[in-house]
């Protein structure tokens, strides 16, 4: 209990760097709000105006006391572009950013398991070559090369699936294997090593020993163990898994909070990036956190560190 | 497969499309308690193919490159939200007519009343989307709202400049008070005339052929308004989809789940929905258009301010291979800002010729002779635009075979805008679309039009051109502005404060299913109220 | 377990010598044995096949893609080599200082790398891009914005690992400062796991290198950067595959190099660890 509101409360100053940093970098960054919104026929006294409207006017000490104190009481602000309350243009992109992800941890795992399992009942033998070239290779295939490929060979030649757009759970398939391939590879590896640990705890010995049938041993006693650090590590991809996410949307049209937020730095619209960052670091930190709490309470070791 | 669509609507529910804001994790987990799974594998198995290629003969589907940032009137300012604003939700008092000349719309007549007097009647018939009548106090409100500094609407600034006073003579009679005559009034009155009853709550309730029905974010639904005082519109439904990729946007159209693509295709992937089995189903329908691409120069620059380098300049870049290769042959090449075709355009005139030797000749003239090849080093901005940076880098290959070393720096929009706007620049190109009144040269070339105060970005300065355009935006005489406007463009070909690149022509592909469709010189939307759709 | 390491060199070898002669050599000699100018183009060419003065045909601006590749290999490794130089220089630096000094120090510096995890790293190299201007000095200080904190993490969980070992303990009783303990007896001993951290590092840069190119924000235009021709290349994929399957290649390739660099150096270094 003590280690978790530690935990917790070590998010506020984590989440406070992260505003500090959005807002810094974001009016630092050239180009003008008022600019963009206004086009260039409007006069400087239409610009002051606006300045002042959207409260740019102030020294930015001011803006930043205001910002922090606004997003603690849970305002985010409206929306330079729309001018729509930016938590709406948020809730209305996040349902699909996290059908993308979970689309991404559903192909990853349904690739990760079988390959690991694969590589590690045969270590050191050919079929664990493959697999772990295969491993290798998904990390180092470019996202913004494979997705095209991907809509090259089957939406285009096979015509089995659609271009693009969200929809359907066809149309989800090509957005989560492009996503989802670097996470594979990873999880496949993770897998692979963890079953190869596993298998050669004295508990497997022994149920090996006491005649249990290899398929038994391998899918109720090891793959249960060795999944742990697996579940683990993909938690704690998901800081890469929202990076990727902004790469993959802008390929496939993907209406998310990675296209959101990259119209949003072009646009120079301030309140909607600073919401976006925010939402994917209380993501970030809550994922991790989550995931650090469930493996202490998987294994009790863990919390004595 | 009609068998498999109440299930397909379901599972998108499920998936969280057709409601945008329900957190889709707790309903696909809803969903996978029960019969989910097994109805991912059917669909998987047996709908691809099928889903996207259902077309409805109600809903015209028509594809953007972009979402509008917004549809309200008051403050949309891309192409896409004016267009849809404009031409399809609102109605403007005037509307720019197929030969560029002002043409009715809200209002059905109108006369000159004085040098600085214009009296409006409007349409009796025209009612808002609530029923309530279009009355001159509609009129009023929304001239007076736009112009009101503390709404900042984009548009205030420009009509606070002109208009003295907006007036209702009686319900259907508006009368307008300019601050001083001014020749090209009536083409900045194409602005949606706004219900003075919506508020705040309804920007969108217009009196337009088409209501406003929702919008998510790659999608904007509008439905027929049955009571359009000019007859209701051909199709019940118009789709926009947005497709931000333009690959995507050519498989898309082929996959055949769009009606109608206005300029939305890369120019090299025109050519291929003319022939074969695409030509079976699309036609292609092409004419000049209003925009006009330039290059740029910063005449406050110290190599640039020299005539001589800018001539030389233009005289080394080809912009017929540019036209042929990059733009496919879907440009005509420019001479200047008018379209062709406008009454004003000065006839007989020409481009500097591709001549890389005078080129040369003209550099050393200048005083720029080449040493090791190079004469001095120049930089150009652009967007990350593919196409300009590909046309930039056209451009840089050109100057190098002269001796100019010029550097390409491309930068994300923003900023690149902000170093155009604030001077910051040598040399770079970009394009002004609907241009049709000649009075934008006072707005591009007028000494008072420097940045922020107008779009004069070159920081072109000529008193004797200051004058001209002073007087051609008072002279109300169509002839004496002729004379005056061939005179503004002798004297702006002299000068080259920018080389004309080329006039973009209009394309759109348009399904055979469609009737009634129409290239307006816009590119705009003002023909889709009258488009039909014949089965699928 | 000797079997192993003998086995675990020869694959060290085998891929230093495909990275040198692969992708090194090319960069470096870039010069002298592309056949062509990479910047030159000529739009009647654009999308020509391969031919045999042009083994791998030409690109949309018609310049020739065998000669851009060779090319490329020097940005990538550049622009691969000199962020992670700086990333692992400046974490290598805050691990140390955290782990050795603890306290408040450590706090802070690790709060700080948890900031920056937290922060989409791709917004903020976008950022810094913007706030800097593009080029490719800009694009390696803002990977080495992200790279910097697993190098930090890195080198502060190994200081609190040999902190307490003889030989520090004996250079501290013997009065060495604070700095001189850290860069003489305790750098040299953390030296293995941080190149093994390096070459994944190299690894993700270039990806990185390739992601910022391929949105139009890394190398300036006409620059022949892998990323950059993967995202010209996309534009045509449907009527010419090859101009984008190139540099797609030669990014996996290079890639799928140092993670196995990374992967064999691990094994070499640190006995104890399997696969």
């Amino acid at each position: 209990m003590e280690y978790l509101l530690r935990r917790l409360l070590w998010t506020l100053p984590v989440l406070l760097g992260v505003l500090t940093l959005v807002f810094f970098l974001l009016h630092l960054v050239p180009g003008d709000p008022v600019d963009v919104m206004l086009g260039e026929n409007a006069l400087p006294a239409d610009r002051a105006l606006m300045r002042a409207e959207l409260g740019l006017d102030r020294p930015l000490a001011t803006q930043y006391v205001d910002f922090l104190r606004r997003t603690l009481s849970g305002d985010l602000g409206t929306s330079f572009g729309s001018r729509r309350p930016v938590t709406h243009e948020i809730a209305e992109r996040l349902p699909a950013t996290m059908e993308l992800m979970l689309g991404a941890m559903a192909v990853a795992f349904a690739l990760a398991f079988p390959l690991g399992i694969v590589a590690a009942l045969h270590h050191g033998r050919w079929p664990d070559h493959v697999a772990s070239f295969f491993a290798l290779l998904g990390v180092a295939i470019p996202n913004f090369w494979l997705g095209p490929l991907l809509i090259l060979l089957f939406a285009v030649h096979l015509d089995w699936l659609p271009v693009n757009e969200r929809g359907g759970l066809e149309h989800l398939v090509l957005p989560a294997i492009t996503l989802g391939t670097a996470l594979a590879a990873l999880l496949s590896r993770m897998t692979h090593t963890s079953l190869v640990e596993v298998l050669g705890e004295d508990y497997i010995r022994t149920a090996r020993a006491k005649g249990v049938p290899e398929r038994t041993v391998v899918a109720r006693h090891a793959l249960r163990n060795a999944a742990i650090p697996v579940v683990t590590v993909a938690g704690l991809q998901v800081g890469a898994l929202l990076s990727g996410a902004i790469v993959t949307e802008s390929i496939f049209d993907w209406p998310g909070l990675g296209s959101l937020l990259l119209e949003g730095i072009y646009g120079r619209n301030y309140p909607l990036v600073q919401g976006c960052v925010l939402v994917i670091a209380i993501t970030y930190i809550a994922i991790n956190l989550a995931t650090d709490l469930v493996y202490g309470w998987l294994d009790p070791r863990i919390r004595q560190e | 497969m009609d068998g498999y669509s109440p299930m397909i609507r379901r599972l998108e529910i499920a998936m969280g499309t057709t409601r945008g804001t329900t957190p889709v994790m707790r309903r696909w987990l809803d969903r996978r308690t029960g019969c989910a799974p097994v109805l991912a594998l059917v669909l998987l198995l047996f709908l691809p193919g099928g889903l996207w290629a259902a077309s409805d003969p109600d809903e015209l589907v028509v594809m953007l490159e972009a979402a509008p940032k917004t549809l309200d009137p008051v403050y949309a300012t891309d192409a896409y939200g004016v267009r849809i604003a404009q031409q399809l939700i609102f109605e403007p008092l005037v509307q720019l007519g197929d030969d560029l000349t002002i043409v009715p719309a809200l209002a059905e007549r109108w006369e000159r009343t004085s040098p600085t007097g214009y009296r409006f009647y409007l349409a009796r018939k025209a009612r808002f989307h609530d029923g309530s009548p279009v009355e001159a106090a509609d009129v009023v409100y929304t001239l007076e709202s736009l112009m009101d500094p503390v709404v900042a609407s984009p548009y205030g600034p420009a009509l606070r400049d002109k208009i003295a006073a907006v007036r209702a003579v009686d319900a259907h009679t508006v009368d307008f008070e300019l601050k001083a005559p001014f020749a090209a009034f009536l083409s900045e009155l194409t602005i949606p005339i706004r219900s003075r009853h919506a508020g705040k709550d309804r920007p969108l309730l217009g009196s337009g052929p088409f209501r406003f029905e929702r919008r998510s974010p790659n999608e904007i639904v509008l439905v027929r308004n049955p009571d359009f005082h000019r007859g209701p519109a051909g199709v019940e439904r118009i789709v926009f989809k947005v497709v931000k990729d333009e690959n995507t946007r050519v498989l898309k159209l082929r996959k055949g789940s769009i009606d109608l693509a206005i300029n939305a295709l890369p120019l090299d992937k025109v050519a291929q929905f003319r022939q074969g089995k695409l030509g079976e189903r699309f036609t292609v329908l092409e004419a000049p258009g209003l925009s006009y691409q330039y290059l740029g120069f910063n005449l406050q620059d110290p190599i640039l301010s020299n005539p001589l380098v800018r001539r030389a300049i233009a005289h080394a870049i080809d912009v017929d291979t540019l036209i042929t290769h990059r733009q496919k042959g879907h440009s005509q090449r420019a001479t200047g800002l008018l379209p062709p075709g406008s009454p004003f355009e000065l006839s007989g005139a020409e481009s500097p010729p591709y001549d890389p030797a005078l080129a040369a000749s003209l550099l050393d003239e200048a005083g720029y002779a080449a040493i090791n090849g190079s004469r001095f080093k120049i930089s150009y901005k652009t967007s990350t635009d593919r196409s300009a940076v590909i046309q930039a880098r056209v451009i840089q290959n050109d100057l190098r075979k002269v001796g100019i070393e010029m550097i390409v720096r491309s930068y994300e929009w923003g900023t690149f805008y902000e170093d155009i706007q604030k001077g910051n620049f040598q040399l770079f190109s970009l394009r002004w679309v609907g241009v049709s009144d000649p009075d934008f040269y006072y707005e591009l070339f007028h000494s008072s039009r420097h940045p922020p105060h107008g779009r004069n970005r070159v920081r072109y300065a000529n008193p004797r051109l200051d004058r001209l355009l002073e007087e051609g935006r008072t002279a109300l005489d169509e002839g004496q502005r002729r004379r005056i406007y061939y005179e503004v463009q002798r004297i702006l070909a002299r000068d080259l404060p920018y080389i004309s690149l080329w006039h973009n022509n209009n394309i759109a592909v348009v399904s055979k299913a469609l009737t009634g469709f129409r290239l307006h010189p816009t590119g705009g939307f003002h023909y889709l109220p009258r488009v039909r759709k014949t089965g699928p | 377990m000797n079997g192993r390491g003998t086995q675990g060199a020869r694959r060290l070898w085998i891929l230093l010598a495909l990275l040198g002669l692969g992708f090194l050599a090319p960069g470096l000699l870039a010069p002298w044995i592309a056949p062509h100018d990479p910047f030159a183009l000529d739009l009647a060419l654009s999308l020509a096949p391969p031919s045999a003065a042009y083994p791998l045909g030409h690109d949309e601006q018609g310049a020739g893609i065998f000669s851009r590749l060779i090319y490329g290999a020097r940005i990538s490794l550049m622009v691969g080599l000199a962020a992670v130089t700086v990333s692992a220089v400046i974490g290598v630096l805050l691990g140390l200082v955290a782990g050795y000094l603890g306290g408040w120090v450590d706090l802070f510096l690790m709060r700080l790398v948890d900031v920056f995890l937290a922060f989409p790293g791709l917004l903020l190299a976008i950022a810094l891009v913007a706030v800097m201007g593009p080029g490719l000095t800009n694009v390696i200080i803002a990977l080495s914005a992200l790279g910097w904190t697993a190098f930090a993490r890195l080198a502060r969980g190994q200081v609190l690992a040999v902190r307490a070992e003889e030989h520090v303990l004996a250079a501290q009783a013997l009065g060495a400062g604070a700095w001189r303990v850290m860069l003489r007896h305790i750098l040299p001993n953390i030296l293995a796991p941080l190149l093994v951290q390096a070459s994944f590092a190299i690894a993700a840069a270039i990806l990185a290198e390739a992601t910022l190119s391929f949105l139009g924000l890394g190398a300036p235009p006409g620059t022949p950067s892998w990323g950059a021709m993967l995202s010209d290349g996309k534009h045509v994929l449907l009527e010419a595959p090859h101009v984008s399957i190139p540099p797609g290649a030669a990014i996996m390739g290079v890639v799928l190099a140092f993670n196995m660099l990374g992967d064999t150096l691990g094994d070499l270094l640190d006995p104890k660890r399997k696969r």
